[in-house]
């Protein structure tokens, strides 16, 4: 065999085998889909294990009892994507959402709006004081506060809370 | 294959270091990215992206006023404001000028000097919005561009992008677990002590102590070191 060809070979058979697996997409409508229906009681601990596994980090919240909250990270990012909260019978009773890269567009502040008309959105802005640190949060607050985006001042959404 | 991975790398480093970007720009060094999918659903492959110069979020340099007057809205009452003397403006100046680029991206600031802070032990506060900056008079006899440095770090937090904010929650070993804004860590060491409020002032601190004191942030935060130096290094 011809050295070049052997070398190319070489090089392309080092290439693949150091390729991470693609992991699976999950399309935007089963986050929409979570999103929208965290009071439906349709949700479990088991039903978010299927789909995302193991969490990377478990959090019993002090001041509710039976309370858990499971931390996933984005599958290539690898930072939190997802925050779900359970209550005592393992239903979901809360949600963090921080979009990543992958969806930015699709959980845009302007789709975000427009995806919850119906629960009369409102811009708000609330004073934090730290001993040496006086700043703004700004936020959508809908729904009776129950479904909060944060987002920045170059309107970027940072999170999506919702809860029931 | 090692040997052609190891030419590889010192090819992209170099070529990263070579890369000089003109004003209102930073260097980021080529970098491999993974694969993945777009919203519309197409698949964009891995590869390794090339060095090229990426705009600073920029709000123009930093320009300084002096402002006299008690800010309007300020909540801490019982402060009092007086004009900065010139003796101080020359410091300040003299201070800002020699701070990173990064760091002074942040347009016009006010800077008010005050007499004493309402909290203890505290040489400035900034007002992030507002874009004002007041130094107490304990600020004078410490080490002003260190303080100039955290709190300049304050408002370069607020400029960070959703993705650089989560790289350096996870650096920093951050999770938010809760419908309220709480993050918790399981860090028990942080390079200030009121780092452990939260990740801004635990950002504030590193940034700080990676300028003041390189050694004891890398000996001690290492991981955090190493995400600043690829953040702030090549951006001076």
């Amino acid at each position: 065999m011809n050295w070049y060809y052997l070398i190319l070979l070489l090089i392309i058979s080092s290439c693949s085998s150091n390729q991470p697996s693609l992991i699976q997409k999950k399309d935007a409508n089963l986050y929409w889909n979570i999103l929208d229906n965290v009071s439906a009681k349709i949700w479990t601990k088991e039903k978010i294990k299927e789909i995302w596994g193991e969490p990377r980090e478990i959090f019993h919240d002090q001041k509710q009892e039976h309370r858990e909250s499971w931390i996933y990270d984005h599958p290539t990012e690898d930072y939190q994507e997802w925050t779900f909260g359970f209550d005592e019978n393992d239903y979901l009773t809360f949600v963090k959402y921080f979009p990543a890269s992958d969806f930015y567009s699709e959980f845009s502040l302007n789709n975000l709006e427009k995806h919850w008309l119906p629960f009369h959105c409102e811009h708000k802005t609330k004073q934090v004081l730290h001993p040496h640190v006086i700043k703004n949060l700004t936020y959508l607050s809908c729904d009776h506060q129950k479904r909060q985006v944060e987002y920045n001042k170059y309107k970027e959404v940072l999170s999506i809370t919702i809860e029931q | 294959m090692k040997l052609f991975s190891i030419i590889l790398s010192i090819f992209i480093v170099s070529s990263a270091l070579a890369i000089e970007c003109t004003e209102g720009m930073y260097p980021v060094s080529g970098h491999p990215r993974t694969a993945y999918f777009r919203t519309d659903g197409t698949y964009v492959p891995k590869t390794n992206v090339s060095s090229y110069c990426k705009k600073y979020r920029s709000e123009g340099p930093l320009q300084i006023k002096f402002l006299r007057k008690i800010p309007k809205g300020w909540p801490f009452k019982k402060e009092v404001f007086r004009k900065c003397g010139d003796k101080k403006q020359k410091n300040i100046n003299q201070v800002v000028n020699t701070l990173p680029k990064i760091l002074t991206q942040v347009g016009e600031i006010k800077i008010l000097c005050a007499k004493k802070s309402a909290t203890a032990n505290n040489p400035a506060t900034s007002a992030l919005e507002e874009k004002i900056i007041v130094l107490y008079d304990s600020s004078f006899e410490m080490d002003l561009k260190r303080i100039l440095t955290h709190e300049l770090a304050h408002f370069l937090y607020h400029s960070l992008s959703t993705k650089e904010l989560k790289q350096y929650w996870k650096v920093a070993q951050w999770s938010d677990f809760n419908q309220a804004q709480n993050f918790t860590t399981k860090r028990t060491s942080f390079s200030a002590p009121d780092g452990a409020t939260d990740p801004e002032e635990d950002f504030a601190n590193n940034v700080e102590y990676f300028y003041a004191e390189p050694e004891v942030m890398s000996k001690n935060f290492s991981l955090i070191t190493k995400w600043l130096s690829k953040f702030l290094g090549d951006k001076q």
